[in-house]
């Protein structure tokens, strides 16, 4: 379970808080999704998460145990992290970099043994992505090479999985497939949390979602309670229209384009 | 990407020991294998003796390490810093050791330890103020490994400058006797610098090959590496300053020895190595073995001439790696 609890993280120089007393927990088999602008926290959190932004007030625990306090490895045990961005300068195997994720258990000299190997397999199967074992990073497309970063993280075995925008430069239909499986992979017992800036996919597949506005918490509950017009203009300071996803009846959201009027006719080109 | 077989171990340790057997058989006075392995043993003609055992064994061995310390220091220092340019010289290292060697020369330190001492101090001197350059340039925030490379660079151009500043008004002995250094040479090789060498080698060598899985994880960004539990900060400048030790101590003993460091490991890396651990050894048998042969050839193809090894070392290695940039892409 990841929990913080009134976090505030603030980087060296900056005049405000880049999270500003934040609070919230993800559940184990549970999706929670953190959303909001750009530059509203989301990153922010998820480095604090890592160890790698100054938090000089509140925390930010994970089963309970403070992040500040745990050590690197014991942290690398507790959460697996997908980062934003990551691309290795050198090719690597898949096989081999997936392998990668087995190093908290290992440390600098323990030789993989069949655990290892089993996890690393297990962890293939569940991003679906065995049958890219033997290639180079190099030769992947987008999506497989996202969905080759989960593995990575999965053979981690830790019991939360953090994701930052896994899904940015992805087709429909991969971005699809990565939220099938964070969704899967969340029922399975793991804790997820993810960041995303897909509001639609997120109100379909998220648990709850918290919604950041300027390093604070601007609204949180199950989509339907975040997904609200009013809520999302003010926040976005953009007009939008939440309207349902026709199949499951989760909220979709529609921005208007400009001039910002409501258009129940069919639109024109005559415009402008 | 090409497999790495496991024979390759052996070829590569062979291919070394062949060329090192060749160089000490080889120079001003040829000598035959069979001569080379009874001097070796203490017998036979006591000249030959003498030649194998004070002159060409040490130079040899001198190779042997300064190649194996560039090519394991670039390995690391490519992989850590994410950067397929990276290289031991880049870091300030070598500008460092050279404004050591060059005060110490102006000064009228003649004598080999002096000499190697000063560029010793002056390569390890670079390092720490390219560390506390970096620091500044990070508002009092954790510097990232990008401003570590960046604050190197700066400090090796400004330790340039000042190297050609001093040689402006020295007297032109200094000059000659610098520039030979800057040209890099294993022809200084003595059993006390190659102990020396062997002592640094081992140590920071054995240090950076202890640590190498961290390496592996610090080579896929800093925020995947601190996700799988290594302090990204902290692995990030042990490596740069062990491998920057390294570089320093094979600066010191052989002057400035270009292109090893560089591209060695892109070398190694072709033969399908990417585990730092393995990739380290391999760098630094393909660096010794790629030194070794380029000072048989500075001190035999233009003799009496000796050329110097910095320049030979890239003619022989530059062909080489175009051949094998060719079958990667």
């Amino acid at each position: 379970m990841i929990e913080v609890r009134n976090l505030v993280v603030r980087y060296p120089g900056a005049s405000a808080n880049a999270v500003d007393g934040v609070s919230f927990v993800s559940e184990r088999g549970r999706l929670t999704a953190l959303a909001g602008p750009n530059g509203s926290g989301k990153s922010s959190i998820v480095r604090a998460l890592l160890r790698r932004a100054h938090i000089p007030q509140g925390s930010a625990l994970v089963d309970g145990r403070d992040v500040q306090t745990l050590s690197y490895s014991d942290l690398a045990t507790s959460i697996a992290v997908v980062p934003q961005r990551e691309e290795p300068v050198f090719p690597i195997r898949v096989l081999d970099y997936v392998a990668l994720g087995r190093y908290p258990h290992l440390g600098l000299w323990r030789a993989p043994g069949e655990e290892d190997r089993s996890a690393v397999e297990v962890a293939l199967s569940q991003a679906g992505v065995s049958d890219l074992a033997d290639r180079a990073t190099d030769t992947l497309s987008g999506g497989e090479w996202q969905r080759v970063r989960i593995a990575r993280a999965l053979a981690q075995r830790a019991p939360a999985l953090i994701l930052d925008e896994p899904t940015t430069f992805l087709d429909v239909a991969h971005e699809m497939s990565i939220f099938e499986l964070l969704s899967s992979l969340s029922r399975s017992g793991l804790a997820v949390l993810l960041v995303s800036h897909q509001l639609n996919l997120v109100a379909r597949f998220a648990d709850r979602i918290v919604l950041l506005h300027h390093g604070r918490i601007a609204v949180s509950g199950s989509p339907a309670d975040v997904m609200t017009a009013e809520r999302l203009e003010a926040i976005y300071g953009w007009p939008i229209v939440v309207t349902r996803d026709p199949a499951i009846g989760a909220p979709a959201l529609v921005p208007l384009r400009r001039p910002f009027q409501l258009q129940t006719a069919h639109p024109t080109n005559e415009r402008r | 990407m090409r497999r790495f077989r496991p024979v390759y171990w052996p070829t590569l340790v062979a291919i070394l020991i062949v060329i090192a057997i060749i160089a000490v058989a080889n120079g001003a006075v040829p000598l035959t294998v069979a001569v080379v392995f009874n001097a070796l043993r203490g017998r036979g003609d006591p000249t030959a003796i003498a030649i194998v055992r004070d002159l060409r064994l040490p130079r040899v061995l001198l190779g042997v390490l300064v190649g194996a310390g560039l090519g394991a220091s670039g390995a690391v220092l490519q992989g850590a810093l994410r950067n397929s340019l990276a290289e031991p010289y880049l870091l300030g290292v070598s500008g460092g050791a050279a404004v050591g060697a060059v005060l110490a020369f102006s000064l009228g330190g003649t004598t080999e330890p002096v000499i190697t001492l000063a560029a010793f101090v002056g390569g390890v001197a670079a390092v720490f103020v390219a560390l506390a350059v970096s620091r500044a340039g990070g508002r009092g925030a954790r510097a990232d490994l990008r401003t570590l490379l960046i604050a190197g660079v700066i400090v090796g151009a400004f330790a340039n400058a000042a190297i050609m500043v001093a040689l402006a008004s020295a007297a032109p002995n200094t000059v000659r006797g610098a520039l030979w250094w800057m040209m890099g040479s294993a022809a200084d090789a003595t059993w006390q610098r190659v102990v020396w060498l062997a002592v640094s080698v081992a140590i920071a060598g054995g240090a950076l090959i202890y640590r190498a899985r961290e390496i592996d994880v610090l080579a896929l960004g800093e925020d995947t590496a601190a996700s799988l539990g290594v302090d990204a900060e902290r692995a990030g400048k042990r490596a740069f300053v062990l491998s920057a030790l390294l570089a320093a101590a094979t600066v010191a003993a052989a002057g400035l020895i270009g292109f090893v460091g560089l591209v060695v490991p892109h070398i190694a890396r072709g033969m399908g190595l990417r585990a730092h651990r393995p990739l380290m050894l391999a760098a630094g048998l393909i660096g010794a073995t790629l030194v070794v042969a380029a000072d048989l050839a500075a001190r035999t193809v233009a003799a009496p001439t000796e050329l110097p090894l910095g320049a030979i070392t890239a003619l022989l290695g530059v062909p080489f790696f175009l051949v094998q940039l060719r079958r990667l892409t």
